[in-house]
């Protein structure tokens, strides 16, 4: 596995898409420090914004953003060698499937942590040096927003490996996913307003299916920037009239466990699927 | 030492409801150079992917070497191998040598030096390291996958039509070169090919594939007692003349109606001539007759329609 690892990195060294990929997401990135720069020019200097302001500021704006650029590294690394065939060339010298998906998976991997903690660290950590942490979030509760975004960047570049296994024409690999963030997105939120319109009338629902809202959107993690973790992980006081006033304790574990389980299907089902599938 | 380092016995492939190989059965000596004949759907690159383990068997066992069964085992011995199957799989964007040290890598091969030896042999040596791979000619591509093919110093090489696209310079080139492969290092090699005149100056054996079954099996030497490559030779005297000739390469000559036969090579036809001309029969006519491994395909294969397992 070690080979084919340090063979794919030599062929991303080479190949200039990386490039075409990393300049939006540079630029995207230098975006929102220049916003804040004109945030920080405008300030008063007793009221200097902290780090742990623009910790919720960069996640709150630019988490899209981390998870769409997972996305396409992701389908860079996963689904290009299946659509030119090069992957085939280390089945044919004898390496196994197991070892020909995984280490592509754990290098999207690697590539994918350190984008978003890039993106999520660099500039609040530059502002904290400059003028301190600040009150507006826990450096706790921060490092538990990174350890959640570790298994959901987990998560998703799963999701892109079992589109690279399943779909035939390999650029749909880019969008596919992609598009359907978005639409578990709205779904997501569909079911929610109508569990919500239901609870109104009164009627029982059980909590497992309110749970499963979170699995289609990433409401969880807008929630987390905004409610210290003691609640967060106070899952005693969990019902449905939180989750009304879009308060949603829930259980750290249990969201870990979740983010993680549904990776793991995903990444089970590709892999299933690899190992048995005939090339092209 | 086994002789028989490739082995595939009963193998059946069905793509959904479509069974294309039909429990075909088919055995490669160490050394020898194979050549997979059959027309385009016979099934000739669905054995070399099940091979490669790019595509599952449907049933039927395959053993490399002592492998066998244990599917980590084969494997493994895929290692020994190397396969050019369809056309070469190459990353457009890299150079010819940014292609191989990927491959290098990914082999775990430690000298460095191979990169430009390989080049060298399939003739790729002196192309400008800035020209892409995607602004390669076809032929090109395949010597470029040729090249990959060697990086490993293989046992066996598995070559699905390797000369398409090149020129008759470059078939004579990588002809040769697998020639060279096979006697000086003992490569053993099975190939397709399209171009039966190409298989004929190469192979020691041949498999005749047709619909999913293998339908021959011969060896260069069987097709050329059926008369393949056979010297044809008139004189005054065809009598006195088969004397001479049976003298000198005793079970290969034939007399026949009106001519002698004389099957594979003849070194010196000019001695040959001398000779003949001293005992009294002076040559009229002395001529290799045209290859027939395309009457041989045509009736073994296209008239054969599939049916007759060997």
């Amino acid at each position: 596995m070690k080979k084919i690892i340090r063979s794919q990195l030599y062929q991303l060294f080479l190949d200039k898409a990386i490039i075409v990929i990393l300049i939006p997401w540079l630029i995207s990135l230098a975006a929102a420090i220049i916003q804040r720069e004109s945030d920080v020019s405008i300030s008063v200097p007793e009221d200097l914004p902290p780090g742990s302001l623009f910790f919720v500021k960069i996640w709150l704006e630019n988490h899209s953003d981390t998870t769409i650029f997972a996305f396409i590294i992701s389908a860079l690394l996963l689904a290009k060698d299946f659509g030119d065939k090069t992957i085939n060339y280390e089945i044919l010298s004898g390496k196994t499937r197991t070892q020909v998906l995984f280490s592509r998976f754990i290098i999207a991997i690697v590539i994918n942590e350190l984008m978003m903690l890039i993106q999520l660290w660099v500039y609040p950590l530059t502002y904290a040096v400059r003028f301190g942490w600040g009150i507006n979030y826990s450096v706790r509760d921060a490092l538990i927003t990174t350890m959640l975004m570790i298994f959901y960047i987990f998560r998703v570049t799963a999701e892109v490996a079992l589109f690279a296994v399943l779909l035939k024409r390999k650029s749909f690999t880019y969008f596919v996913p992609v598009i359907l963030m978005f639409v578990g997105e709205i779904i997501g939120e569909m079911i929610f307003s109508e569990l919500m319109f239901i609870s109104q009338n009164e009627r029982y629902i059980p909590e497992w299916i309110i749970r499963l809202t979170d699995i289609f959107t990433m409401g969880i993690y807008t929630t987390i920037i905004q409610l210290p973790s003691e609640k967060i992980m106070d899952a005693s006081n969990k019902s449905f009239e939180h989750y009304m006033a879009f308060d949603k304790p829930f259980a750290l574990g249990e969201e870990i466990v979740m983010t993680l389980g549904v990776g793991l299907i995903l990444m089970t089902i590709a892999y299933r699927k690899f190992s048995r599938k005939d090339m092209e | 030492m086994n002789d028989i380092i490739l082995e595939v016995k009963d193998l059946r492939k069905s793509f959904g409801k479509q069974e294309v190989l039909h429990g075909t059965s088919i055995s490669v000596r160490r050394g020898s150079i194979v050549g997979l004949v059959g027309p385009n759907g016979a099934g000739k690159t669905t054995i070399m992917k099940i091979l490669g383990g790019l595509v599952y068997p449907t049933s039927g066992t395959i053993s490399y070497y002592d492998a066998d069964g244990n599917s980590v085992d084969i494997i493994k011995a895929r290692r020994k191998m190397s396969f050019m199957i369809e056309t070469p799989y190459l990353k457009g964007f890299a150079n010819a040598r940014q292609n191989l040290e990927k491959q290098r890598l990914q082999k775990g091969i430690a000298d460095k030096g191979i990169i430009d030896s390989v080049l060298e042999t399939v003739g790729l040596s002196g192309v400008d390291d800035k020209k892409q791979v995607r602004q390669y000619s076809l032929g090109m591509k395949q010597r470029l996958g040729i090249a990959n093919a060697l990086m490993c110093d293989p046992e066996m090489l598995v070559l699905d039509e390797p000369v398409n696209g090149l020129d008759p310079a470059g078939i004579h080139e990588i002809r040769e070169l697998l020639l060279k492969l096979n006697h000086e290092r003992g490569v053993t090699i099975l190939i397709s090919s399209h171009i039966l005149t190409e298989l004929e100056h190469l192979c020691t054996d041949y498999l005749f594939i047709g619909s999913g079954n293998i339908l021959e099996r011969t060896t260069a030497e069987e097709l050329e007692r059926s008369g393949m490559g056979c010297f044809e030779i008139k004189t005054t005297d065809n009598v006195k003349a088969f004397e001479v000739v049976k003298e000198r390469f005793g079970e290969r000559a034939e007399l026949a109606e009106d001519m002698i036969k004389v099957y594979g090579d003849i070194p010196d036809i000019g001695e040959l001539s001398s000779e003949l001309f001293a005992a009294g029969a002076v040559p009229l006519h002395m001529h290799r007759a045209e290859s027939d491994l395309e009457k041989y395909y045509l009736e073994k294969v296209l008239e054969g329609g599939g049916e007759g397992i060997v």
